[in-house]
C-alpha cells in the first residue's frame, strides 16, 4: 500500500469582505485511501487581523493516508465562516483543492464562492440581518453534478501551505512527473 | 533469503535560530522576550538538544519602532523517528515586559520544522514566518476589566493552538509576525522508501 503524508497549514484568508473569520475544513478522498494517522477535518478559531483585511489561521495540518489506488485522490474542502458581534455566523465562502500530485513543499491558492443574494430583501438580509444564503448539501462543493441555477458571488482566497511525502509508490509503478 | 539490516528510524537535524520579530506599529510593550518549545507525535524522539528554551529581553527602542525586534535565538536540535506523521513544531509564547517590570502576553506563534530544504538560490537564507496571535477575551466587561488591571489573557495551555479540533470558538487577534530561519539535515529516510524529492 502507498502512503502519502500531508504536513502543513492552512495559513491565512485574504481578500474577505468580513473581518472576523473562522474556517472549517476537511480532506476527502475515494473508496481505495484510507486514514492511518491524523485528523481529516477540523475548525479553526476566529480570527481576525488588527491593521490589515486579512485573517491568520495557521491551523497545523498533519495526515497519514494510504492507498491501494490512483482514483480518489484527496482534496482539500473549505468553507469559510463569518463571525459578527452578535456571535451569529454564515459561510462567506466555498472552495476545496486538490492535494498536488507531487512530493515537495507546495503553496495552494483556494479561490472561494459563496451563494449570491436572490433579491434586494436578501441582500439587506446578508448585510444586516446576520447572513446571507448558505449551501444545504455541502457535497456540491467537490462535485460538479447539480450546480446548474446555483447564483455565486467571488469571495476571497485561502491560503495553503503543504509539504507532501509520498512512499513506496515506485513500488507499484506510479511516476510523478 | 538475505538478512540485510535495514535501519527502522530516520533521524532529523535542525540547526537554525529565531530571527526576531517584527511589529508593525511597533511592539504594545518595551521589552520582548520569547519562550519556545518543540512538540511532536508520539513517534519522535528528542536525540539531542533542548525541548524549552527562553530569549533575553529585545527592544528596538533606539531605533525606528518598526524595525525588527532581533532575539538571534539558535535552536539545534535533532530527533529520531519511524514515520512523518507527527512533525515537530516550535510553539513560541511571546512576551513583553514594561519597563515597570510586568510581563504580559504578547501572542502565540507555531510553524512546522521545515520538511524540506528549499529550491532557493544560495543568496537567500531560508526564512520561515509565522504571525503571533493573540487570544482575545469574550465579552467587553472582561475588555475593560483587563484595561484596568493592566493583565492580558493568556492561554491556559497553548498547546490547544495546534490540535484541529479543540481551538473551535476561540478568537484570536494577529498582529506582527516572527521570523525563522531553519535548515534540515536528514538521515536514513530514503531507506525506508520515503519519496522526499520528485
Amino acid at each position: 500500500m502507498a502512503e502519502v503524508h500531508i504536513i502543513g497549514q492552512i495559513l491565512k484568508a485574504v481578500d474577505f469582505a468580513e473581518p472576523h473569520l473562522y474556517c472549517k475544513w476537511s480532506v476527502q478522498s475515494g473508496n481505495a485511501w484510507r486514514l492511518v494517522q491524523g485528523e481529516v477535518q477540523g475548525q479553526t478559531h476566529v480570527s481576525s487581523h488588527r491593521l490589515e483585511n486579512s485573517s491568520d489561521f495557521a491551523q497545523p495540518l498533519d495526515i497519514h493516508l494510504s492507498t491501494a489506488a490512483v482514483q480518489g485522490w484527496p482534496r482539500l474542502l473549505v468553507e469559510v465562516f463569518a463571525v459578527n458581534i452578535l456571535q451569529q455566523s454564515w459561510p462567506v465562502g466555498y472552495g476545496f483543492a486538490h492535494i498536488p500530485a507531487s512530493p515537495g513543499g507546495h503553496r495552494l491558492e483556494i479561490n472561494t464562492w459563496k451563494v449570491a443574494p436572490c433579491g434586494w430583501w436578501e441582500s439587506v438580509r446578508e448585510r444586516f440581518g446576520g447572513g446571507g444564503a448558505a449551501l444545504s448539501k455541502t457535497d456540491l462543493l467537490y462535485s460538479g453534478v447539480e450546480r446548474y441555477k446555483l447564483q455565486t458571488r467571488s469571495s476571497g482566497k485561502i491560503i495553503v501551505d503543504l509539504n507532501l511525502i509520498f512512499r513506496k509508490f515506485e513500488d507499484y509503478g506510479v511516476e510523478f512527473k | 533469503m538475505d538478512t540485510k539490516t535495514t535501519a527502522s528510524y530516520f533521524s532529523l537535524c535542525i540547526t537554525g535560530q529565531i530571527v526576531s520579530a517584527t511589529f508593525p506599529l511597533g511592539p504594545d510593550k518595551e521589552y520582548v522576550f520569547c519562550r519556545y518549545e518543540l512538540l511532536a507525535g508520539p513517534d519522535w524522539q528528542l536525540a539531542s538538544g533542548p525541548q524549552h528554551g527562553l530569549t533575553q529581553l529585545a527592544t528596538n527602542k533606539q531605533r525606528h519602532f518598526n524595525d525588527p525586534i532581533v532575539f538571534n535565538m539558535p535552536i539545534e536540535v535533532t530527533y529520531k523517528s519511524t514515520s512523518p506523521f507527527g512533525w515537530p513544531q516550535i510553539l513560541v509564547s511571546v512576551f513583553g515586559r514594561s519597563g515597570l517590570g510586568r510581563e504580559t502576553l504578547l501572542g502565540y506563534a507555531h510553524i512546522h520544522l521545515p520538511v524540506f530544504g528549499s529550491h532557493r538560490p544560495a543568496e537567500v537564507p531560508p526564512t520561515q514566518i509565522a504571525p503571533i496571535l493573540m487570544p482575545k477575551l469574550p465579552s467587553m466587561l472582561a475588555d475593560l476589566t483587563s484595561w484596568i488591571l493592566r493583565r492580558e489573557p493568556e492561554l491556559k495551555d497553548p498547546k490547544v493552538l495546534l490540535d484541529n479540533l479543540k481551538c473551535k470558538g476561540l478568537s484570536m487577534e494577529s498582529y506582527g509576525s516572527l521570523e525563522f530561519q531553519m535548515h534540515t539535515v536528514m538521515r536514513g529516510a530514503r531507506k525506508l522508501g520515503y519519496h522526499w524529492h520528485v
